[in-house]
């Protein structure tokens, strides 16, 4: 099958936002707060054991002032990726493509 | 996989710095000879990169109620070895940690240990030792791509476990404890993060092939084997 690894990896993540809804449905029925970051959580951890961070990034740069800030920058580094392997990828593709024709 | 910033008493954030500076080091050597020597390489370099950029920072929701993300090393970590890997990290978590308070200056050497260089160091051996084996190659990526996202989280919560020892019964109930939290979250994404290196690697053997036989990511027979199975 030409599409073989294609169609597994959709039908692998049509299975992971299955699971997502059925996860959300039961988090939003009992009342807790979900979807927090594990790396909040592992520090929240490590706070309940009584530990005081001693430094933080607002001493040296800062931390992002609210959520949107936040996803805004995270969005940045996507796109500077994305945009990377966009580029390269379609330049490839042409490439291939020319060389093809010239044939 | 993030340690957030001042999360990591002395001595430990120290001693992470000092295993993961040689490392860095010796990447940017193999990086600027791979510079001089090969420079038709370079774009796939740069996907590479771009994929270590884009999916870690791409938070997911998982089974446990909780978002985490993938790594994306699994392209570099292949092609290029674990060391060059190391400095495509150490990119990504400086831009993060100065501009997204996503770990910090000082855990940045904990965190540089677990996602840019034992998670590729792990999953570029196993791809090593599987194709010597004549796995077919799709599964080998996957299985390596998998271990470079799994390990990594498996390794922050050791870094944390080092560092935290739990007050009845030290190191392993507090290093099991972490695990739950990182690496039990972490098992569905890095199967789909498998997968989609998978299709990624398809797609580069398709447009690019002559770039995988300069790094010695497989031989010219396997090459055309993989070749084949595509196009059927």
């Amino acid at each position: 099958m030409k599409y073989l690894y294609e169609i597994i990896t959709v039908i692998a993540i049509i299975i992971f936002i299955g699971i997502f809804l059925y996860t959300d449905a039961m988090v939003q029925a009992s009342g807790v707060e979900g979807w927090g970051g594990t790396d909040g959580i592992g520090s929240e951890m490590v706070e309940e054991l009584g530990y005081e961070p001693w430094i933080d990034n607002s001493d040296y740069t800062f931390t992002p002032p609210s959520g949107e800030i936040e996803s805004c920058l995270f969005a940045l580094q996507a796109t500077i990726g994305g945009l990377l392997i966009g580029w390269i990828f379609g330049s490839w593709y042409t490439e291939r493509k020319i060389k093809k024709n010239t044939n | 996989m993030h340690i957030m910033e001042g999360f990591l008493p002395s001595p430990w954030w120290q001693i992470w710095w000092i295993l993961a500076l040689p490392c860095l080091i010796y990447g940017f050597y193999k990086l600027k000879k791979i510079m001089d020597e090969n420079r038709e390489v370079l774009p796939l370099l740069g996907v590479a990169g771009g994929f270590i950029f884009v999916l870690s920072a791409l938070k997911l929701p998982s089974v446990t109620g909780s978002c985490s993300h993938p790594t994306g090393t699994a392209l570099s970590a292949i092609t290029f070895g674990p060391w060059i890997t190391a400095v495509l990290g150490f990119i990504v978590l400086l831009f993060q940690s100065l501009f997204l308070a996503h770990g910090g200056l000082t855990t940045l050497g904990a965190n540089m240990f677990s996602m840019a260089i034992v998670g590729p160091f792990v999953g570029y051996y196993a791809y090593k030792g599987l194709d010597k084996l004549n796995v077919n190659f799709f599964a080998i990526v996957f299985i390596a791509a998998f271990l470079c996202d799994l390990v990594t989280y498996c390794v922050t919560a050791l870094e944390l476990a080092l560092a935290f020892p739990a007050t009845a019964g030290g190191f392993l109930p507090s290093f099991a404890a972490f695990l739950g939290v990182f690496a039990i979250t972490q098992i569905p994404l890095a199967i789909v993060e498998g997968l989609v290196f998978v299709v990624i690697f398809k797609y580069i053997i398709m447009l690019k092939p002559e770039l995988l036989l300069k790094m010695k990511v497989m031989t010219e027979e396997k090459m055309e084997k993989v070749k084949g199975g595509i196009e059927e």
